[in-house]
């Protein structure tokens, strides 16, 4: 292995065990603000793993929608409604084993389906710069998807001023 | 296979793996504010299997994967905001948000 | 040949108008009712006698009957059962018997259908037994008599005529015309349906009087000895002859059934070609035989069915005379006499035939020895005789069956119509609704009109009563040259012929035959003995007691000629005219047997004399002999206690099948209704488990369909 490949492959297990830490650990977690910023840790991993497959413009919408906005978004939530402990209630105990369960036969399933799936892999793995593609892609192939986002945008936006107003 | 140069499958599993942890807690959790943060991390493992499909593999259209990507990370967004609204408003109204207090449709 | 035979059609038809007309306007215009049901049958009399004669001389026979039928029934395009009728010589000996025999006593009952009139007001009426609680039973008389406190001093009161006099005639009127379908009939439906008809008749004519309770009988009980009264009515009466006849016509109809289904039609010309031809096969015909026989014992009271026909009696005289005698019983004879053909082909039903005739006979005679009713004894005798020709049937001879059957009609009926003519005129003279008599075993409560303990002397007020019953007594006991006799003796002819031919059960048969001529003998001339001679040994004033009307009397004497004479016609030393009347070309002569002839006119005569000498002149006691012989004596006069059998059976087998029902109704049906209500309801509450408002259960539901959903497209399916 090149010395390139050593370097993907450390930053891909540094950071695939980060998120893997994260993940565990704001499903969990009781605190909601520690779940949240163990989330954060884990999206920021995302970011990295985006950058890792030559997808560069995607971390940096990642960084700014999903850590700037949303997370902040569910902070202020979880701020706004207090003393809400994760907290286990009667029935969890059942809840929750057959939510591993049923997570885990997913997870075995489709784990179990990429592994023995023949895929047929490109000559060379992608490796170029994606703004501009994506810039021109988002306003000739997929016009309408982008329009119509824009569209959801806007009555999401709407609705959740209209959900959460007060009389 | 850990000494392999890093590929496709590395990505998909982790995915996979990070999908069925989000899945458990979206399952599993009381806050309704804790589900909807792992339903966000099902969709970013999603996002992640995608990408690295637009990586690796030949498809008709040019990036489609990461197109695919942005398109979910803004539906997401959308669905953050109004699922968030909600929670706020039943928060006003019952003074909790546990999902399993919240049983007014219990037969 | 020319012949009227279309005429038939109106035959059973206008006695049916009559009852109509009768029933519906006429019912409360007494003589009109009477003239118009008296007119109808008049007329097809008439046409029977025609018919007859044309028969007679050839119009018709055995193997060419004429036949007349309008499609009725249509069960496809191609199956359409018939409504016919059938001439052929038995059909229309049988038409001139009941018609003769019904016109007469119709005639007749206008004479009896009298009352005294205080009697009449309270719904209880007519001289056949009533029970009033007014008769005190206090004073005791010279032994052998029978006693109470007179009722009347001085002479009786008069007679006014029965309030239902009416619906009497109307009701004769339908069963004649049943009666006259059922002979006609061309097929087995028609012949079931008319059938019924004679059962309905049967039914409304016994229970005429059906709002009155009274004695019908005597129990001697076996621990005491005393003779008890049985109490009950025309009603029950009615009921247990048609539930009983019931039991025969279910059999009757399964046979129809049977035979419908093996040869595709019910017609008597198409099945006895098909029994010829080997069409139907031995096992068939003996079931579908047997099952037809099991109605031929039911209308004639054959064993083990012979249980209404003495209860029967508690119908007016006349109706006992015509439907008991004469007609409805015989009805079972002229079935087996239709299908002889299939009888013919089927030994075992043959053979099950005679034995049942055979048994029956002796054992109805051993039970008539003993009986204290006038009635009740006769009907024993019809059944013994109808016993009779069921085995002369039985012994393959369907013509000494028939022929006995057209003399007994005659005698059968003119001896009912006497005893009649007794208890009228005993009762014109006031005798009284109970009385007592003693027993050696204390009193016994009888009913006075008809007891022959209190009856006797009568020879000299009742001339004409008295020697038409001689008659018909001597008649039926068998004494030469008298109709009787040559049917009797054509009867044990053949039985011994089947017994020489066949050997077994016959010859049993055969020595129950002649058992059975001594029996009858006896016990009709003890009547005889006990009604006529001796002295009078009732309560009241012998001087009332007079000779029945003319419109009474003149029926006796017409009665009287056939049942002496007819028998002339197919006695063998004249040319066996009446067998070959009714074969036709298949007549086969017979020799009189005098061996056989003899032995039976010495029986009879014996028993004859025996009657004499314990009922005329008293040689020997009668008292005496049933105290030897008690316990046989206690079982022939509780009819061997068959009847408490029946009602324990009934009992039991109905107080079963009620707790088999309820235990299902209230275990199974109830339970399956119940279960249905309480399977929904906990359904319903497990179902209820599943809507529990909470959000991460209904997510974990949709997040499992996904595992299966997911399980299945990996492994399930083909290039996902």
């Amino acid at each position: 292995m090149s010395s390139t490949e050593v370097f993907v492959a450390i930053t891909f297990y540094v950071t695939a065990a980060a998120m893997l830490f994260g993940a565990v650990g704001m499903v969990l977690n009781r605190d909601m603000i520690r779940s949240a910023l163990l989330l954060i840790l884990t999206l920021g991993g995302v970011a990295v793993m985006y950058v890792l497959l030559s997808a560069d413009f995607l971390a940096i919408a990642q960084l700014l929608v999903y850590v700037g906005a949303i997370m902040v978004l569910m902070l202020f939530a979880i701020m706004l409604t207090p003393n809400q402990l994760d907290l286990p209630g009667g029935s969890a105990q059942a809840q929750r084993v057959s939510a591993a369960l049923t997570s885990l036969a997913v997870g075995a399933l489709s784990v179990g389906v990429m592994v023995s799936h023949p895929w047929v892999l490109r000559r060379e793995p992608l490796n170029m710069e994606t703004a501009e593609a994506i810039g021109t892609l988002l306003l000739t192939t997929y016009v309408l998807p982008f329009w119509i986002a824009s569209v959801l945008l806007t009555v999401g936006l709407v609705g959740a001023i209209v959900i959460a107003r007060e009389e | 296979m850990a000494l392999a140069p890093i590929g496709l499958q590395h990505f998909l599993v982790l995915a996979a793996i990070l999908f069925s942890i989000g899945m458990y807690g979206a399952l599993s959790r009381t806050n309704a504010v804790g589900v909807l943060l792992s339903i966000e991390l099902m969709l970013n493992a999603v996002n992640i299997m995608m990408v690295a499909f637009a990586c690796y593999i030949e498809t008709q259209q040019p990036l489609a994967g990461q197109m695919f990507a942005i398109f979910i990370m803004t539906v997401a967004a959308a669905e953050a905001a109004v699922g968030l609204a909600i929670v706020i408003t039943v928060y006003r109204l019952r003074q909790t948000i546990q999902v399993d207090e919240i049983d007014l449709l219990k037969g | 040949m020319p012949n009227n035979f279309a005429l038939a059609w109106l035959i059973p038809l206008l006695p049916f108008l009559a009852f109509a007309i009768v029933g519906i306007f006429l019912q409360r215009k007494h003589v009109l009712a009477s003239l118009i049901v008296i007119a109808a049958t008049t007329v097809s009399c008439g046409i029977s006698w025609l018919i007859f004669f044309q028969v007679l001389g050839g119009a018709a026979d055995a193997h060419h009957p004429w036949q007349s039928a309008i499609p009725w029934l249509a069960l496809s395009t191609t199956t359409v059962l018939p409504f016919g009728i059938l001439i052929d010589p038995l059909a229309a000996m049988m038409l001139v018997v009941v018609t003769t025999v019904s016109l007469l006593v119709q005639i007749y009952s206008r004479g009896y259908l009298w009352e005294p009139e205080a009697d009449h007001g309270d719904g209880h009426g007519g001289h056949d037994a009533v029970a009033h609680e007014a008769a005190g039973g206090d004073t005791h008389g010279t032994h052998g008599g029978a006693h109470h406190a007179p009722v009347h001093v001085g002479p009786p009161p008069p007679l006014v005529r029965d309030p239902a006099y009416g619906r009497f005639f109307a009701y004769l009127g339908l069963f004649t015309a049943a009666m006259l379908g059922l002979v006609l009939a061309n097929n087995l439906l028609v012949m079931y349906m008319f059938w019924e008809g004679v059962g309905l008749g049967s039914y409304l004519l016994i229970g005429f009087w059906f709002n009155r309770i009274h004695q019908t009988g005597s129990y001697i009980d076996p621990k005491t000895g005393q003779e008890r009264p049985i109490t009950s009515g025309p009603a029950e009466a009615a009921k247990k002859a048609f539930v009983t006849t019931r039991f025969g016509d279910f059999g009757f109809l399964l046979g129809i059934l049977w035979l419908w289904w093996h040869a595709g039609t019910l017609e008597f010309t198409s099945l006895t070609a098909l029994a010829e031809n080997g069409g139907l096969t031995a096992n068939v015909l003996t079931v579908g035989c047997l099952l037809l026989f099991m109605g031929a014992v039911g209308k004639s009271a054959q064993f083990p069915l012979h249980v209404w026909l003495p209860d029967a009696m508690e119908g007016p005289t006349p109706v006992s005379a015509l439907i008991h005698a004469a007609t409805m019983v015989a009805a079972g004879v002229y079935l087996v006499g239709r299908t002889f053909p299939l009888f013919e082909h089927a030994p075992a039903a043959m053979l099950t035939v005679a034995f049942i005739g055979g048994f029956t006979a002796i054992f109805a005679a051993s039970m008539g020895l003993v009986s204290t009713d006038i009635k009740r004894v006769m009907a024993f005798s019809t059944v013994s005789q109808l016993g009779y020709m069921m085995l002369a049937a039985g012994a393959y001879a369907e013509g000494a069956s028939a022929f006995h059957l057209f003399t007994h009609a005659f005698f059968k009926a003119l001896l009912f119509l006497t005893a009649g003519s007794v208890i009228y005129a005993l009762h014109r003279a006031g005798a009284p609704h109970v009385g007592y008599v003693d027993t050696p075993n204390g009193q016994a409560q009888i009913v006075p009109a008809q007891d022959l303990r209190a009856m006797g002397g009568l020879f000299r007020r009742m001339p004409i009563t008295a020697w038409t019953m001689i008659i018909a007594s001597l008649s039926l006991a068998g004494i030469p040259p008298l109709s009787g006799f040559w049917s009797k003796d054509e009867i044990l002819l053949s039985t011994l012929h089947a017994a020489q031919q066949y050997g077994g059960i016959y010859w049993l048969l055969l020595i129950f035959a002649l058992v059975t001529v001594f029996m009858t003998a006896f016990y009709m001339f003890r009547v005889v003995f006990m009604t006529f001679g001796g002295t009078f040994r009732g309560s009241m004033d012998p001087q009332y007691i007079r000779e029945s009307p003319p419109t009474m009397t003149i029926p006796l004497l017409i009665l009287a000629v056939p049942s002496a004479l007819v028998g002339l016609w197919g006695a063998p030393q004249l040319g066996n005219g009446f067998a070959r009347f009714l074969e036709g070309a298949d007549f086969h002569g017979s020799e009189m047997d005098f061996v056989l002839a003899g032995i039976s006119t010495v029986l009879a005569l014996c028993g004859i004399g025996l009657a004499y000498a314990m009922y005329g002149a008293k040689t020997f006691s009668a008292e005496a002999l049933t105290a030897r012989f008690r316990p046989i004596y206690v079982t022939l006069f509780n009819r061997y206690w068959i009847d408490e059998l029946y009602c324990w059976l009934m009992d039991t087998f109905i107080i079963a099948v009620a707790f088999g029902m309820s235990w299902f109704d209230r275990n199974v049906v109830d339970g399956v209704v119940n279960g249905v209500g309480k399977a929904t309801t906990v359904a319903g509450d497990w179902l209820r488990g599943l809507q529990t408002g909470r959000i991460p259960s209904y997510a974990l539901a949709v997040a499992g369909g996904l595992v299966i959903i997911a399980f299945w497209a990996v492994f399930f399916r083909h290039g996902l």
